[in-house]
């Protein structure tokens, strides 16, 4: 029986063309996991500024503070225990800051924004208007 | 197959499967991403819903009538929207009509059924939208703040209890069933939220329902005594948004309703209707309401004398009750007491006045270890607390020991010498038989003066005797026409009580009537119905069992108030305070710090400095604060979340 094995050119294509071949399931599988990544930070920031907002809503912080801002990235000091703990960081896969700010529309509403911040460029925000 | 062949077809295969691998980890990948995306958007919409119905409550606050709605209207920081719309007036409202049905007294229709909204109330639902996701909220908006939470006692800050306090609650004045009824206090940080204190030893804090503070401070509830029990005693709770009510509107809006001039002094009696005062006012005598009167005054009130009476005290300044208190709030409103300020009630101190009565009084041959009056004191004191454990103990009245009770009920009322096997703690024996052989009537031949406050005592007294003299007896002594066999005599008694044509100069004792004609006629149809066993069983015992826990000996003299007590700052209680409804301090920081007896409360803030009992009426409160509901700053009064894809 004759035994016949691959000429050089038939190697270095097939090596080439699974060169590329795996680069490339690489560059998607790492792609694939930054935006697993990605997603798991965007929900724990989501988590974090629900947290906050909903705490500050069982409090009715806003209704007597006014036009404030409260910036954890600083961080600034809590007035009257607002905003309420934990504040203004969270550790989880990152470190998420947050930022408050209330601001008084009329004598019944106040707007309240909450930022998450984290991984230095990443951020979300969330908003609402409270009645007293 | 040639191992090219194969070679090839397994490299083809493990690239295949590579591949497949890495195709699932990026689907599940950007699955990930979307739907934390998704949670993230339908969050914010889920707010800019909620910022459309504060938004809609800004609109309904100025205009009561808007029903423009909002199309697309972005929230103020632009990233999102929010969407209401009214129903037609003409045919049925779809799922996404809101219905503005505040200015009208009766209940509209909704997508939720006919009469779904009740009358001067809103259904607002909003629809919020944020990068294609959306939330609809649906929340019934109404006036006079919030409801009450089932708080007995509630105030914005500091809370203060000293002495005996009792703490209750139950569905209704006629209703048998107890519910949870807490003291609540709003301050956000810090200690001494709640503090209660003993000063006497067997003082006893006792709630049946939860003691609770926003503060999570260590220190926030402070219960410095021994012998107190509550539900559940919790820091770091939510905010509960107390009544918001605008004393000083409500005063003006009854400036066309002047009151007749008040004498330099004297006592005052007003009768029905609403009565205007503008400026302070100080009156000097005894305020008697008759009729669900209104005693509305614009400016501070000082009354140096008792307030007592059905109607309601209305103060645009502060309230300074300086007698003895018993104001009854309407049916309609169950407003006792209202004031844009502070609220300072000095009472009357019931159970010093007894015990100095007691003490008064010399030793003499029948009492060698102390004083006659001292020793009636006590079996006044023994007795009652025994009547009010015993029906603590025993809720049903199935089970209650005619016997036994008669007993103690002949220590407390006056009855025949047959009535009881009378059970002394005091050596006592000589006592007379009728209608003076029971320790309290005793007790109360010692009082001889006849100024308001000697009278109040008697009136007091009298009505532990109405309450529990024996069935037999009228105010005059023995009835004959009770003594008949013909126990229908006694039911048709009870019926005038059932109606409000109860008698007690000429009727017998109340309690002992019902309570026997319960325990030995129930079954008998000649004399009740099996409507009226029921109605017997279920209401008017355990109703005339929570009346007795009321004439407590140690509130006999107390103020009283049925309804709500509300002040926007503070409220300052120096002697014993009873609250049947809820005791408010909302804690309006423009009301400013008050002092009264040595005592300085801010907004808020409560002191109670002695005994007090405070008993949550639910029903009272069920629809907002009675009339008053349309009256002050519109809130939400419930809210739901509709699930996505919900079918309606």
């Amino acid at each position: 029986m004759t035994r016949r094995g691959f000429s050089l050119a038939e190697v270095l294509f097939a090596l080439a063309v699974g060169a590329v071949a795996v680069l490339t399931l690489i560059a998607v599988l790492i792609g694939g996991l930054r935006l697993l990544a990605k997603s798991q930070e965007t929900s724990e920031a989501t988590s974090v500024g629900r947290e906050l907002m909903e705490r500050i809503r069982a409090r009715n912080y806003a209704h007597p503070l006014g036009t404030e801002e409260f910036d954890g990235r600083v961080p600034d000091a809590a007035v009257d225990g607002f905003p309420p703990a934990p504040y203004p960081r969270k550790q989880l896969k990152f470190i998420y800051s947050t930022r408050v700010r209330v601001r008084q529309l009329d004598s019944v509403r106040w707007h309240v924004a909450v930022d998450v911040f984290w991984n230095q460029n990443s951020s979300l925000q969330l908003e609402t208007v409270l009645t007293r | 197959m040639s191992r090219r062949a194969f070679v090839l077809v397994f490299q083809l295969l493990v690239t295949a499967v590579v591949v497949m691998l890495i195709g699932a980890i990026l689907l599940h990948s950007r699955y990930q991403v979307f739907s934390a995306q998704s949670d993230l958007h339908t969050l914010r919409a889920q707010y800019a819903a909620e910022a459309g119905v504060s938004n809609a409550i800004g609109k309904l606050s100025g205009d009561t009538s808007w029903t423009a709605g909002f199309q697309r209207e972005a929230t103020p920081d632009g990233r999102c929207s929010y969407s209401l719309r009214f129903a037609p007036a003409s045919g049925t409202p779809g799922p996404l009509d809101s219905v503005n049905n505040l200015e009208s007294p009766s209940a509209a229709d909704s997508y939720l059924g006919p009469g779904s909204v009740p009358p001067h109330t809103a259904l607002l639902i909003v629809e919020g939208r944020a990068n294609g996701y959306t939330r609809v909220v649906e929340a019934f908006v109404a006036g006079g703040g919030d409801w009450l939470h089932g708080d007995a006692l509630a105030g914005a800050d500091k809370l203060r209890l000293q002495g005996n306090v009792y703490v209750d609650g139950y569905d209704s004045l006629r209703g048998a069933q107890p519910v949870p009824a807490g003291v609540h206090s709003n301050l956000r940080s810090g200690a001494e939220a709640i503090v209660w204190q003993d000063l006497y030893a067997g003082d006893r804090l006792s709630v049946a329902g939860k003691l609770s503070t926003v503060s999570d401070d260590a220190g926030a509830i402070r219960l410095l005594g021994t012998n107190w029990n509550a539900d559940e005693v919790q820091r770091d709770q939510p905010y509960k948004r107390l009544p918001d009510i605008d004393v000083a509107s409500i005063t003006a809006s009854y400036a066309g309703s002047p009151g007749a001039p008040l004498p330099a002094s004297g006592p005052v009696t007003l009768n029905g209707g609403n009565h205007y005062y503008s400026g302070a006012q100080v009156i000097n005598g005894d305020v008697r309401l008759q009729n669900g009167a209104r005693l509305i005054v614009a400016g501070d009130l000082q009354i140096n004398g008792s307030v007592k009476g059905e109607g309601a005290v209305i103060v645009d300044g502060n309230a300074q009750l300086y007698g003895d208190s018993e104001v009854v709030g309407d049916k309609t409103s169950y407003v006792s007491v209202l004031s844009s300020r502070s609220v300072s009630i000095s009472g009357f101190n019931g159970t010093a006045f007894l015990q100095t009565l007691a003490e008064a009084e010399p030793a003499s041959a029948s009492s060698p270890r102390g004083t006659e009056a001292a020793e009636l004191w006590q079996d006044v004191q023994s007795s009652m607390d025994w009547m009010q454990n015993y029906l603590d103990t025993h809720p049903d009245p199935l089970t209650w020991d005619d016997t036994a009770m008669d007993s103690r009920s002949a220590v407390l009322a006056s009855g025949p010498p047959t009535w009881g096997t009378i059970v002394r703690t005091t050596h006592l024996t000589n006592l007379p038989n009728t209608p003076l052989r029971n320790s309290l009537g005793a007790l109360a031949t010692r009082i001889v003066g006849t100024g308001p406050t000697d009278n109040f005592m008697r009136d007091r007294i009298q009505r532990v005797d109405d309450l529990l003299r024996a069935a037999t007896f009228t105010r005059s002594g023995q009835d004959p026409a009770m003594m008949t066999p013909d126990k229908s005599i006694w039911r048709d008694v009870l019926l005038r009580y059932v109606s409000g044509n109860y008698d007690p100069n000429t009727s017998g004792g109340i309690f002992d009537l019902a309570q026997s004609l319960f325990l030995n006629h129930r079954n008998d149809t000649s004399v009740l119905s099996a409507a009226q066993s029921l109605m017997l069983q279920n209401q008017l015992l355990p109703e005339m069992a929570r009346q007795i826990d009321q004439f407590n000996y140690n509130r006999l003299g107390a103020a009283q108030f049925r309804g709500l007590v509300y002040a926007r700052g503070g409220v300052v209680a120096v002697n014993e305070v009873t609250v049947l409804g809820s005791l408010v301090a909302a804690g309006d920081p423009a009301a400013g710090p008050y002092t009264s007896h040595g005592v300085t409360v801010a907004p808020g803030q409560v002191h109670m400095g002695n005994s007090s009992r405070f008993t949550y009426v639910k029903d009272m409160f069920e629809n907002g604060i009675g009339s008053l509901a349309q009256l002050g700053v519109l809130g939400v009064k419930s809210w739901r979340l509709r699930e996505p894809g919900e079918i309606l």
